[in-house]
Protein backbone atom coordinates (compact mmCIF):
# COMPACT_ATOMS: atom_id res chain seq x y z
CA UNK A 1 0.00 0.00 0.00
CA UNK A 2 1.67 3.66 -1.23
CA UNK A 3 1.48 5.33 2.00
CA UNK A 4 3.55 8.21 0.88
CA UNK A 5 0.46 9.12 -1.15
CA UNK A 6 -2.57 8.25 1.41
CA UNK A 7 -0.82 9.90 4.24
CA UNK A 8 -0.40 13.08 2.26
CA UNK A 9 -2.28 16.10 3.92
CA UNK A 10 -3.66 17.41 0.53
CA UNK A 11 -4.88 14.13 -0.09
CA UNK A 12 -5.94 13.20 3.43
CA UNK A 13 -8.03 16.86 2.57
CA UNK A 14 -9.83 15.94 -0.38
CA UNK A 15 -10.77 12.37 0.70
CA UNK A 16 -13.43 13.87 3.38
CA UNK A 17 -15.47 14.69 0.19
CA UNK A 18 -15.27 11.08 -0.76
CA UNK A 19 -16.43 7.62 0.93
CA UNK A 20 -13.36 5.92 1.27
CA UNK A 21 -13.02 2.14 1.17
CA UNK A 22 -9.85 0.29 1.99
CA UNK A 23 -10.50 -3.80 1.83
CA UNK A 24 -7.98 -6.22 3.24
CA UNK A 25 -7.20 -8.43 0.36
CA UNK A 26 -8.01 -11.80 0.27
CA UNK A 27 -10.04 -11.61 3.94
CA UNK A 28 -13.27 -12.21 1.91
CA UNK A 29 -14.15 -14.04 -1.42
CA UNK A 30 -17.44 -11.79 -2.51
CA UNK A 31 -14.58 -9.00 -1.84
CA UNK A 32 -12.07 -10.37 -4.32
CA UNK A 33 -14.65 -11.01 -6.83
CA UNK A 34 -15.47 -7.12 -6.56
CA UNK A 35 -11.98 -6.25 -6.36
CA UNK A 36 -11.52 -8.33 -9.68
CA UNK A 37 -14.50 -6.82 -11.64
CA UNK A 38 -12.36 -3.10 -11.04
CA UNK A 39 -9.16 -3.97 -11.56
CA UNK A 40 -7.07 -7.48 -12.58
CA UNK A 41 -3.05 -7.00 -12.86
CA UNK A 42 -0.62 -8.44 -15.52
CA UNK A 43 -0.98 -11.76 -13.33
CA UNK A 44 -4.76 -12.73 -14.55
CA UNK A 45 -5.81 -12.38 -11.34
CA UNK A 46 -6.35 -10.63 -7.86
CA UNK A 47 -3.12 -8.53 -6.60
CA UNK A 48 -2.07 -7.82 -3.38
CA UNK A 49 -2.80 -4.16 -3.85
CA UNK A 50 -5.87 -2.16 -5.63
CA UNK A 51 -6.57 1.15 -6.31
CA UNK A 52 -9.31 2.98 -8.08
CA UNK A 53 -11.90 5.88 -8.03
CA UNK A 54 -15.42 5.11 -8.13
CA UNK A 55 -18.77 6.33 -8.92
CA UNK A 56 -21.01 6.32 -5.72
CA UNK A 57 -22.71 3.27 -6.89
CA UNK A 58 -18.79 1.54 -7.22
CA UNK A 59 -19.14 0.09 -10.26
CA UNK A 60 -17.69 2.68 -12.97
CA UNK A 61 -14.10 3.98 -12.52
CA UNK A 62 -13.48 7.59 -12.37
CA UNK A 63 -9.83 6.99 -13.21
CA UNK A 64 -7.70 4.73 -14.61
CA UNK A 65 -7.31 1.86 -11.85
CA UNK A 66 -4.14 0.47 -10.92
CA UNK A 67 -2.36 -1.34 -7.88
CA UNK A 68 -1.92 1.86 -6.64
CA UNK A 69 -2.02 5.59 -6.72
CA UNK A 70 1.23 5.51 -8.59
CA UNK A 71 -0.96 6.28 -11.96
CA UNK A 72 -0.66 9.87 -10.80
CA UNK A 73 2.27 11.34 -11.14
CA UNK A 74 2.03 13.25 -7.41
CA UNK A 75 0.10 12.92 -4.11
CA UNK A 76 -0.91 16.67 -4.72
CA UNK A 77 -1.97 15.66 -8.62
CA UNK A 78 -4.23 13.09 -7.20
CA UNK A 79 -5.76 15.49 -4.50
CA UNK A 80 -6.18 17.81 -7.20
CA UNK A 81 -8.16 15.08 -9.46
CA UNK A 82 -9.92 14.36 -6.38
CA UNK A 83 -11.16 17.91 -5.71
CA UNK A 84 -11.96 18.30 -9.79
CA UNK A 85 -13.85 15.07 -9.81
CA UNK A 86 -15.90 15.72 -5.79
CA UNK A 87 -17.39 19.01 -7.76
CA UNK A 88 -19.80 16.89 -9.92
CA UNK A 89 -21.29 15.17 -6.39
CA UNK A 90 -22.88 17.53 -4.45
CA UNK A 91 -23.35 14.61 -1.19
CA UNK A 92 -19.61 15.42 -1.35
CA UNK A 93 -19.57 19.26 0.08
CA UNK A 94 -22.11 18.41 2.31
CA UNK A 95 -22.61 14.69 3.20
CA UNK A 96 -19.43 14.24 5.05
CA UNK A 97 -19.52 12.82 8.94
CA UNK A 98 -23.57 12.71 8.49
CA UNK A 99 -22.92 8.64 8.54
CA UNK A 100 -25.11 7.66 11.25
CA UNK A 101 -22.48 4.33 11.67
CA UNK A 102 -18.71 4.34 12.49
CA UNK A 103 -16.63 2.34 10.11
CA UNK A 104 -16.52 -0.93 11.65
CA UNK A 105 -15.20 -3.89 10.32
CA UNK A 106 -17.20 -6.86 11.02
CA UNK A 107 -14.14 -9.30 12.38
CA UNK A 108 -12.14 -8.16 15.79
CA UNK A 109 -9.04 -10.22 15.23
CA UNK A 110 -8.60 -8.55 11.47
CA UNK A 111 -9.59 -5.24 12.90
CA UNK A 112 -6.58 -5.69 15.30
CA UNK A 113 -4.34 -6.71 12.77
CA UNK A 114 -5.40 -3.82 10.72
CA UNK A 115 -4.92 -1.42 13.73
CA UNK A 116 -1.45 -2.83 14.03
CA UNK A 117 -0.39 -1.85 10.46
CA UNK A 118 -1.73 1.67 10.86
CA UNK A 119 -0.18 1.85 14.17
CA UNK A 120 -3.94 2.99 15.24
CA UNK A 121 -5.61 2.03 18.70
CA UNK A 122 -8.86 -0.25 17.67
CA UNK A 123 -12.26 0.65 19.37
CA UNK A 124 -14.81 -2.35 19.32
CA UNK A 125 -18.29 -1.94 20.28
CA UNK A 126 -19.52 -5.15 22.15
CA UNK A 127 -23.20 -6.10 23.29
CA UNK A 128 -24.51 -9.07 23.75
CA UNK A 129 -27.63 -8.32 21.53
CA UNK A 130 -28.08 -6.89 17.85
CA UNK A 131 -30.80 -4.01 19.27
CA UNK A 132 -27.91 -3.55 22.07
CA UNK A 133 -25.24 -3.11 19.55
CA UNK A 134 -26.85 -1.59 16.48
CA UNK A 135 -28.13 1.14 19.59
CA UNK A 136 -24.31 1.45 20.99
CA UNK A 137 -22.91 1.78 17.57
CA UNK A 138 -25.54 4.53 16.35
CA UNK A 139 -24.37 6.61 19.85
CA UNK A 140 -20.60 6.02 19.11
CA UNK A 141 -21.08 7.61 15.28
CA UNK A 142 -22.08 10.69 16.29
CA UNK A 143 -18.90 10.71 18.45
CA UNK A 144 -16.36 9.77 16.08
CA UNK A 145 -17.09 11.39 13.02
CA UNK A 146 -15.68 14.92 13.38
CA UNK A 147 -12.78 16.74 11.83
CA UNK A 148 -10.19 15.57 15.13
CA UNK A 149 -11.59 11.94 15.36
CA UNK A 150 -12.09 10.94 11.46
CA UNK A 151 -9.45 8.11 10.63
CA UNK A 152 -7.83 8.27 14.42
CA UNK A 153 -9.17 4.92 14.88
CA UNK A 154 -9.75 1.18 13.49
CA UNK A 155 -13.09 -0.22 14.07
CA UNK A 156 -14.69 -3.39 14.90
CA UNK A 157 -18.40 -4.12 16.11
CA UNK A 158 -19.22 -7.69 17.77
CA UNK A 159 -21.70 -9.78 19.67
CA UNK A 160 -19.86 -12.75 20.04
CA UNK A 161 -17.57 -12.71 23.80
CA UNK A 162 -15.16 -14.97 22.09
CA UNK A 163 -13.84 -12.42 19.61
CA UNK A 164 -12.23 -10.19 22.68
CA UNK A 165 -10.22 -13.26 23.62
CA UNK A 166 -7.11 -11.37 22.02
CA UNK A 167 -7.76 -8.50 23.93
CA UNK A 168 -6.29 -8.56 27.46
CA UNK A 169 -8.19 -6.49 30.56
CA UNK A 170 -11.28 -6.69 28.76
CA UNK A 171 -14.11 -7.25 31.48
CA UNK A 172 -16.13 -8.41 28.83
CA UNK A 173 -19.52 -6.70 30.44
CA UNK A 174 -20.35 -4.92 26.94
CA UNK A 175 -19.26 -1.44 25.76
CA UNK A 176 -16.68 0.25 24.09
CA UNK A 177 -13.17 -0.52 24.14
CA UNK A 178 -9.88 1.19 23.33
CA UNK A 179 -7.46 -1.28 22.68
CA UNK A 180 -3.49 -0.93 21.95
CA UNK A 181 -2.77 -3.51 19.60
CA UNK A 182 0.69 -4.81 19.92
CA UNK A 183 3.09 -4.83 17.03
CA UNK A 184 1.92 -7.84 15.04
CA UNK A 185 -1.72 -7.01 15.71
CA UNK A 186 -2.29 -10.62 17.25
CA UNK A 187 -3.39 -9.52 20.80
CA UNK A 188 -3.94 -6.46 22.19
CA UNK A 189 -4.56 -4.13 25.51
CA UNK A 190 -7.76 -2.83 26.68
CA UNK A 191 -6.52 0.94 27.47
CA UNK A 192 -9.63 2.33 28.37
CA UNK A 193 -13.51 0.63 28.89
CA UNK A 194 -16.91 2.42 28.74
CA UNK A 195 -20.25 1.08 29.63
CA UNK A 196 -22.07 3.63 27.73
CA UNK A 197 -21.93 6.74 25.17
CA UNK A 198 -22.22 10.08 26.77
CA UNK A 199 -21.47 13.62 26.08
CA UNK A 200 -17.85 13.29 27.08
CA UNK A 201 -17.00 10.17 24.83
CA UNK A 202 -15.44 12.44 22.35
CA UNK A 203 -13.22 14.81 24.35
CA UNK A 204 -12.35 11.18 25.60
CA UNK A 205 -11.10 9.63 22.86
CA UNK A 206 -9.60 12.95 21.87
CA UNK A 207 -7.27 12.89 24.57
CA UNK A 208 -6.40 9.64 24.55
CA UNK A 209 -5.30 10.26 20.83
CA UNK A 210 -3.10 12.66 21.80
CA UNK A 211 -1.59 10.61 24.66
CA UNK A 212 -0.21 8.21 22.36
CA UNK A 213 3.58 8.61 21.61
CA UNK A 214 4.08 8.50 18.09
CA UNK A 215 4.92 4.46 16.92
CA UNK A 216 6.71 3.58 13.66
CA UNK A 217 7.82 0.42 12.77
CA UNK A 218 11.06 -0.65 10.62
CA UNK A 219 9.46 -3.17 8.08
CA UNK A 220 12.61 -4.94 7.85
CA UNK A 221 12.83 -5.59 11.28
CA UNK A 222 9.49 -6.15 11.81
CA UNK A 223 9.45 -9.08 8.77
CA UNK A 224 12.25 -10.79 10.61
CA UNK A 225 11.64 -11.24 13.66
CA UNK A 226 7.77 -11.87 13.10
CA UNK A 227 9.36 -14.90 10.19
CA UNK A 228 11.56 -16.09 13.76
CA UNK A 229 8.49 -16.02 15.72
CA UNK A 230 6.68 -18.16 13.55
CA UNK A 231 3.79 -15.84 12.86
CA UNK A 232 1.81 -16.86 9.34
CA UNK A 233 -0.90 -14.74 9.03
CA UNK A 234 -4.05 -16.89 7.74
CA UNK A 235 -6.39 -15.70 5.06
CA UNK A 236 -9.52 -16.49 4.21
CA UNK A 237 -8.88 -17.12 0.21
CA UNK A 238 -5.74 -18.30 -0.62
CA UNK A 239 -3.55 -15.55 -2.02
CA UNK A 240 -2.64 -15.29 -5.52
CA UNK A 241 -0.34 -12.59 -5.89
CA UNK A 242 2.37 -14.59 -7.87
CA UNK A 243 5.39 -11.94 -6.83
CA UNK A 244 3.79 -11.81 -3.20
CA UNK A 245 3.76 -15.66 -3.04
CA UNK A 246 7.48 -16.34 -4.28
CA UNK A 247 9.14 -13.65 -2.28
CA UNK A 248 6.96 -15.14 1.06
CA UNK A 249 8.23 -18.49 0.00
CA UNK A 250 11.71 -17.14 -0.72
CA UNK A 251 11.66 -15.53 3.09
CA UNK A 252 10.35 -19.10 4.28
CA UNK A 253 13.19 -21.21 3.47
CA UNK A 254 15.67 -18.26 4.64
CA UNK A 255 14.36 -17.34 7.89
CA UNK B 1 38.83 42.32 23.29
CA UNK B 2 36.27 45.17 23.30
CA UNK B 3 34.23 43.93 20.53
CA UNK B 4 33.91 40.52 23.29
CA UNK B 5 33.23 42.61 26.37
CA UNK B 6 30.35 44.37 24.13
CA UNK B 7 29.10 41.01 22.98
CA UNK B 8 28.86 39.60 26.54
CA UNK B 9 27.23 43.03 27.98
CA UNK B 10 24.61 42.17 24.90
CA UNK B 11 24.43 38.38 26.20
CA UNK B 12 23.57 39.24 29.00
CA UNK B 13 20.88 42.11 28.66
CA UNK B 14 19.36 39.32 26.47
CA UNK B 15 19.40 36.74 29.12
CA UNK B 16 17.85 39.13 32.10
CA UNK B 17 14.81 40.36 29.18
CA UNK B 18 14.06 36.55 28.44
CA UNK B 19 14.02 35.94 32.32
CA UNK B 20 11.81 38.77 33.35
CA UNK B 21 9.07 37.91 30.04
CA UNK B 22 9.15 34.50 31.46
CA UNK B 23 8.33 35.59 34.75
CA UNK B 24 5.84 38.05 33.44
CA UNK B 25 3.61 34.58 32.56
CA UNK B 26 0.66 35.26 34.27
CA UNK B 27 0.43 32.42 37.36
CA UNK B 28 -3.05 32.18 37.09
CA UNK B 29 -3.58 31.50 33.09
CA UNK B 30 -5.04 27.88 32.93
CA UNK B 31 -2.55 25.00 32.42
CA UNK B 32 -4.95 23.29 29.87
CA UNK B 33 -4.61 26.89 28.00
CA UNK B 34 -0.94 26.58 28.02
CA UNK B 35 -0.51 22.60 27.18
CA UNK B 36 -3.32 22.94 24.37
CA UNK B 37 -0.94 25.07 22.78
CA UNK B 38 2.45 23.50 23.11
CA UNK B 39 0.05 19.91 22.60
CA UNK B 40 1.09 18.48 19.04
CA UNK B 41 -1.67 18.11 16.37
CA UNK B 42 -2.73 15.12 15.12
CA UNK B 43 -2.42 14.53 12.36
CA UNK B 44 -5.25 13.81 10.03
CA UNK B 45 -5.54 10.43 8.31
CA UNK B 46 -8.35 9.12 5.97
CA UNK B 47 -10.93 7.33 7.68
CA UNK B 48 -11.49 4.32 6.16
CA UNK B 49 -14.48 2.01 5.67
CA UNK B 50 -13.35 -1.40 6.44
CA UNK B 51 -15.88 -3.79 4.65
CA UNK B 52 -17.36 -3.29 1.47
CA UNK B 53 -20.81 -3.06 2.14
CA UNK B 54 -20.60 -0.56 4.55
CA UNK B 55 -18.90 1.62 2.42
CA UNK B 56 -20.88 1.29 -0.58
CA UNK B 57 -23.94 1.53 1.68
CA UNK B 58 -22.37 5.03 2.56
CA UNK B 59 -21.93 6.11 -0.70
CA UNK B 60 -25.67 5.75 -2.03
CA UNK B 61 -26.57 7.35 1.03
CA UNK B 62 -24.26 10.11 0.63
CA UNK B 63 -24.00 10.26 -2.79
CA UNK B 64 -20.40 10.46 -2.42
CA UNK B 65 -17.55 9.14 -5.22
CA UNK B 66 -15.46 6.64 -3.67
CA UNK B 67 -11.89 6.37 -3.11
CA UNK B 68 -11.34 2.54 -3.20
CA UNK B 69 -8.17 0.59 -2.26
CA UNK B 70 -7.11 -2.49 -1.21
CA UNK B 71 -4.08 -4.34 0.43
CA UNK B 72 -3.05 -7.19 1.94
CA UNK B 73 -2.56 -6.88 6.31
CA UNK B 74 0.55 -9.12 6.45
CA UNK B 75 3.88 -8.98 4.50
CA UNK B 76 5.34 -12.36 3.60
CA UNK B 77 2.20 -14.29 5.54
CA UNK B 78 3.90 -11.51 9.03
CA UNK B 79 0.83 -9.70 10.20
CA UNK B 80 1.17 -5.92 11.24
CA UNK B 81 2.40 -4.79 8.40
CA UNK B 82 0.96 -3.28 5.19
Amino acid sequence: MDRSFLSNPKVVAASRQFVCIRLPTYESESEAEYLKSIYVGHSGDLENTTFALLEPNGRKTMARPGRGPRTFRSASQLAARMDTLAKDYPGSQSAKYQDPHPPTMDRVDLALNVAACDNLPLLVTYAATDEDLKQLNQSLAAHVWNDELAGQFVFATTRNQADLKPLNGSTKNGGILVIDPGPYGITGRVKHEFAEVDETLSAKLLQFVKSLPPKTKDRTEHRHYGLQLGLDWETVIPETDPLSIRAKARARVRD
Amino acid sequence: MRIQSITLIVLAALAVTSTAVTAAEPASKPASKIASKIAPKIAPKIAWYGTLATGLEEAARSERPILLVAAAPHCLGVPGIW
